[in-house]
């Protein structure tokens, strides 16, 4: 029930294609503002700073901690903890688009444990911007890494009603710890205005992203 | 206050504390032992001291739960009145000055009933940076204290620890008792003063309790400090230890009740030999009977309409051939030597005609007079729908209660009874409530927790008696949605999934289950774990090869037996099996007391004292080679000297109170060590550890310099070893007076003839069991262990036999078909299995009683399945048709797994057997 929660006004309306999968060869400019994080608005406490053009929301923003942290090879990286696992919370940016026109969308996670989520939608009546893209950590997966390759593991996304409605509904798993990047295309109907949300989805944990990024497949 | 003054300050505080305990002990015990009526008394504190001094104080406090307005507070340790309500207290005996036990009395003098929050608490100071453990879960500090939800807690142990580097403080409830809600928490409280000493921290238990005019209850509690060198767990192994009747296996029922599950190998399949094999100790008889809610089969119950045709052949009989027929069928568990747990879905459904018609009182609604719990879809039976009961304290608790003695009285073969969703949370406001201990309330009225009624009817169950035991209860409770206090009545858990799957629920349902035995009941049902659509054939069987290696680590680290359909096809597991069994039965412990371990290497303790077992799993892809710490405070009183599995040389030093052992563990592989002798605690030392036995006798080498005592012998089954020489013991099988290897290579079949089994002119039962399971032995591993094979038949004569075929065919004498050879082999007569010194064709399985004639038996086969190895087929199938998809895709459907872990010798035995086979 509740990633419908988040999702309910996200209209069902019509489906098109739309995979996550392999970034294509050619690509348009990053339609993302500021998407390593560099930019940083220095208003309120230093431990308060956030980064520019991106804003977070949850319906229990008291138990999400965050802070921009350098990390090796990356630069600012976004960190968010969630202390608790009763709400998601998510940061947040609308994206122009044009319409009937087909994007990828990628962006580098890490997670030590809990369940991280990044998703897409558009306002309009136009389901086709939506992308939900979930990924479990394998920090306490029995089997990964003593008797398991990570890569055989799957995330069984949790709603089936979800996957069943909507077209790009992926889950994966990440070991923890390490660095890791996420790619999604999908193609717009009508709608222009995206927006794509990254955060912590009901389960107490750490995460961090960087390098988001979201091109126009070029053919 | 300087360091000086301050360290002398509290040891003055720790002695008048110590004094005033003592004085108080006796002031509490005298007040209750003259009944005497409750006043105010002004008394002292439940407190103890932690490592560094500092005290922690525990209070008992009342609220109404009508107006929410304090009734009382005090100190846990003081009697007291106020409001109509009255509180006492009654210290008891402890082992240490480090525990305190109290019961808290409560009774309401008032005139009308009250509703009541009854809330313990414990007041300490605590370091910044300490753990809080709310009985389930991982632990948490820092400012993640704050994100613990404050209820929550009926799905916990009622236990929580407070606890920094060096010390922590526990708060416990005896886990018997029953309750219709628990919340546990943690918080900061301001403290009283500037002094170190003072309390900032406060763990409460809160329980609700409905009392009504002139009611009394009372509830068990510790209080204890301890040392956390294994953080939380330690204050888990000192509650498994203070309680041991909810945390150790009863040994008053039948043992096979805390051994392995036969998963319907025997009530289902009717397949004895592959329940033996697989490991049939105990079997999940479901269902057996037709009309649920009427367990017994009353005829007045017996004749009426259900929802769905009945589809089994049971349930289509007659009323007089259904209870013939149960009959015979529970006797399966005779035959196969399995103990039958009778089903009961824990009482709560019933069928909904008979419910409404017969018991509509103790039918649990939910305030809106609907049903609580409904089934309009196969369910218990499959046939009926069924609707949510309260079963205790009206007519149909009654009736259930009557079928139960009824059905323990009757000549039905029943060791023990299966509780089927052993969980509860379900709140009954009708016929049962007012009858029923700890009613609790909210803001719609009084109720009692469906758990209350299952724990009273699980009580009543524990106190019924078959053949000179008590009845078990093997169950299925979770680490999800199970109290707590429900898994304390619990001889054996019904574990319902593999060791892999629910890991948040797995550890919890572990520390419920104390000491006792857990018991993986499930396919393999990896298909959802694994992209297997993706993967390679060969990919997927390495991914069930590796979680076989996972389950065979899991089950020495959280102490479950792998059931059947975990087993079969997996001759790995197969042959690991007698040993998870035998360590599993000694006792599962929180403490695994192991240092110096990488991460890959998981270590469990089972067991107390000598005899203790420590258990090292390699998860590893590489070999460990290392010196553990073994730390021996935590087995017993002395230091301990460790042995081998296989007898392979075992070094080690006695170093304070540690015993550094020097180990090499394959990649993916278990070592089991065993205590096998003890030194004083101040000795100091090295040993080596040798052994080697063949089935029947054997050395035991201990090449130490250090005071050695109380020395067993590492081999099962054994007399006490006799010494030899100085750091040599004889070992000697209590059961088998030939070497193994010599039993079986006994020519039963593969020669001139077959072996002839002998009985008595007039065999007993045993007697004619043990003849028909040894033929039934072989009729299976011919049949089925070589696809194409054909069934040996060893033919049963009964008295002795005459003329040519006396010498010429190889003779297994049963029972009191040996006493002539008794007569001649005087030396073997205190042992049952043997094969005769002067003519190895001759081999006697025999015993004083018959029950020693059937037990000499099984233990014949079990030797003798490491040569007749019959590993039977891997799953087909799993909860999912993904699961087959999978298999299927693998080629391993149905098929041995691991073929390459039966030994060679064994596999070219078989072949020679049978050489007309390919």
């Amino acid at each position: 029930m509740r990633q419908f929660c988040i999702c309910a006004h996200i209209l069902v309306v019509a489906s098109l294609v739309a995979a996550c999968g392999p970034a294509s060869a050619a690509e348009g400019p990053n339609l993302v503002t500021n998407p390593g994080f560099e930019a940083v608005a220095t208003s309120g406490p230093a431990t308060e700073k956030k980064p520019a053009a991106w804003s977070f929301g949850s319906a229990n923003p008291e138990i999400f901690r965050h802070e921009i942290v350098a990390e090796p090879g990356h630069g600012n990286v976004i960190k968010l903890t969630a202390l608790d696992g009763k709400m998601s919370g998510y940061w947040t940016q609308p994206v122009q688009l044009k319409p009937k026109t087909t994007y990828e969308w990628k962006a580098d996670i890490k997670l030590d444990r809990g369940k991280l989520l990044i998703y897409s939608y558009c306002d309009g009546k136009d389901k086709s911007t939506f992308t939900w893209y979930v990924v479990q950590s394998l920090a306490r997966h029995p089997l990964v890494p003593y008797f398991w390759k990570p890569e055989w593991t799957t995330e069984s996304v949790s709603s089936p009603q979800l996957a069943k409605e909507f077209p790009v509904v992926h889950g994966a798993t990440s070991e923890p710890g390490k660095w890791k990047t996420l790619t999604c295309h999908f193609t717009t109907g009508e709608a222009t205005t995206m927006t794509l949300l990254l955060g912590a989805y009901f389960a107490p944990g750490t995460y961090w992203f960087d390098n988001v990024a979201v091109h126009e497949v070029l053919p | 206050m300087n360091r000086q003054a301050h360290q002398l300050f509290n040891r003055l505080r720790l002695l008048a504390l110590l004094t005033i305990t003592t004085v108080f002990h006796f002031a509490c015990t005298t007040s209750l032992g003259q009944a005497a009526p409750p006043r105010t008394t002004s008394t002292t504190a439940i407190r103890v001291a932690d490592a560094e001094r500092n005290i922690a104080t525990a209070y008992f406090e009342v609220v109404d739960g009508a107006t929410k307005q304090q009734v009382l507070k005090a100190p846990a340790g003081e009697s007291k009145q106020s409001a109509g309500i009255e509180m006492q207290c009654r210290v008891k005996p402890a082992a240490t000055s480090a525990q305190v036990l109290w019961s808290t009395q409560i009774r309401n003098a008032g005139s009308g009933q009250r509703r009541l929050t009854l809330r313990w608490s414990v007041e300490c100071r605590m370091n910044p940076g300490y753990d809080y453990w709310r009985g389930r879960d991982e632990p948490v500090s820092g400012e993640w204290l704050a994100f613990i939800p404050p209820g929550g807690a009926n799905n916990t142990l009622p236990l929580q620890t407070l606890y920094g580097a060096t010390s922590g403080y526990a708060l416990a409830m005896d886990p018997m008792e029953i309750f219709s809600g628990l919340k546990q928490w943690q918080e900061s409280v301001a403290a009283a003063s500037p002094n170190a000493g003072s309390p900032n921290t406060r763990m409460t238990l809160e329980i609700p309790l409905v009392l009504d005019a002139g009611q009394q209850d009372s509830f068990e509690f510790a209080l204890y400090s301890y040392t956390p060198r294994y953080g939380y767990l330690d204050a888990v192994q000192i509650y498994h230890d203070l309680y041991p009747k909810s945390f150790t296996p009863r040994t008053d029922i039948d043992p096979r009740s805390t051994g392995n599950g036969a998963m319907y190998l025997v009530w289902t399949e009717n397949d004895f030999e592959a329940a033996r094999r697989f490991g049939g100790d105990w079997e999940w008889v479901y269902a057996p009977f037709r009309r649920t809610g009427d367990i017994y089969g009353r005829a007045q119950f017996y004749d009426y309409t259900p929802a769905r045709p009945f589809y089994d052949a049971l349930y289509k009989l007659p009323f007089a051939e259904f209870h013939k027929e149960r009959k015979v069928k529970l006797a399966r568990g005779l035959e196969s030597n399995t103990a039958m747990m009778f089903y009961v879905p824990s009482y709560i459904w019933a069928e909904e005609r008979l419910a409404l018609e017969k018991y509509p009182g103790a039918i649990v609604r939910n305030p809106d007079g609907g049903f609580a719990g409904h089934f309009t879809t196969p369910w218990v039976t499959g046939h009926d729908n069924e609707v949510l009961m309260y079963p205790w304290g009206n007519s149909y608790a009654e009736q259930t209660k009557e079928d139960l003695r009824q059905l323990v009285r009757d000549d039905l073969n029943i060791q023990g009874f299966a509780y089927d969703v052993l969980a509860g949370n379900s709140r009954h406001r009708a016929d049962g409530v007012a009858q029923s201990p700890r009613r609790g309330f909210d803001e719609t009225g009084v109720y009692a927790d469906t758990a209350v009624a299952i724990a009273k009817m699980m009580d009543f169950t524990r106190d019924l008696e078959r053949d000179g035991h008590k009845l078990a209860i093997v169950a299925n409770p979770t680490g999800g949605t199970c109290r707590s206090f429900l898994a304390a009545r619990t001889d054996n858990n019904m574990t319902e999934f593999a060791p892999y799957q629910w890991q948040d629920q797995l550890l919890s349902l572990r520390l419920m289950m104390g000491h006792k035995p857990l018991c993986w009941w499930d396919v393999w049902n990896l298909s959802d774990l694994m992209q297997w659509q993706k993967m390679t054939p060969a990919e997927i069987r390495e991914a069930y090869l590796g979680a076989r290696d996972y389950v065979l680590l899991a089950s020495f680290r959280y102490g479950g037996v792998p059931a059947p359909w975990l087993t079969r096809g997996t001759p790995r597991l197969l042959r690991w099996l007698p040993t998870i069994r035998r360590v599993v039965r000694a006792g599962w412990q929180a403490v695994p007391a192991v240092r110096n371990l990488p991460d890959s290497v998981w270590a469990g303790r089972y067991g107390r004292g000598i005899g203790s077992f420590i258990t090292l799993g390699n998860a590893g892809g590489n070999s460990f080679k290392g010196t553990i710490q073994i730390e021996n405070s935590y087995l017993g009183a002395g230091n301990y000297i460790f042995a081998s599995p296989d007898g392979s040389k075992l070094v080690q030093r006695i170093v304070g109170s540690i015993t550094e052992v020097d180990v090499e563990i394959a990649p993916k592989s278990p070592l089991v060590l065993q205590a096998i002798a003890e030194s004083p605690q101040k000795a100091r030392g090295a040993a080596t550890v040798t052994w080697r036995f063949d089935g029947a006798a054997g050395e035991l080498t201990i090449d130490t310099k250090v005071p050695v005592r109380n020395v067993i012998a590492p081999a099962e089954e054994c007399a006490p070893p006799r010494p030899l020489r100085k750091n040599v013991w004889s070992i000697t099988s209590a059961n088998f007076a030939s070497p193994v290897s010599a039993i079986q290579s006994f020519p039963f079949f593969g020669g001139k003839e077959t072996a002839t089994i002998v009985l008595p002119a007039q065999p007993n039962a045993d007697e004619e069991w043990a003849a028909r399971r040894l033929q039934e032995y072989f009729r299976f591993w011919g049949k089925q262990a070589t696809p194409g094979a054909k069934p040996i038949d060893l033919t049963v004569v009964r008295g002795t036999i005459g003329g040519a075929a006396a010498s010429a065919a190889p003779r297994v004498h049963i029972g009191r078909a040996a006493p002539v050879l008794q007569q001649r082999e005087r030396v073997m007569r205190q042992r049952e299995v043997y094969l005769s010194p002067n003519d190895s064709r001759q081999l006697v399985v025999t015993g004083q009683t018959p029950r020693d004639v059937r037990e000499a038996m099984w233990r014949l086969m079990q030797q003798l399945d490491l040569k007749y190895v019959y590993p039977g087929g891997f799953a087909s199938h799993g909860r999912t048709p993904n699961e087959a998809a999978a298999l299927t895709k693998a080629g391993i459907s149905g098929k041995i797994l691991d073929e390459s872990w039966i030994p060679p010798e064994v596999v070219a035995d078989a072949k020679a057997a049978r050489p007309d086979q390919p």
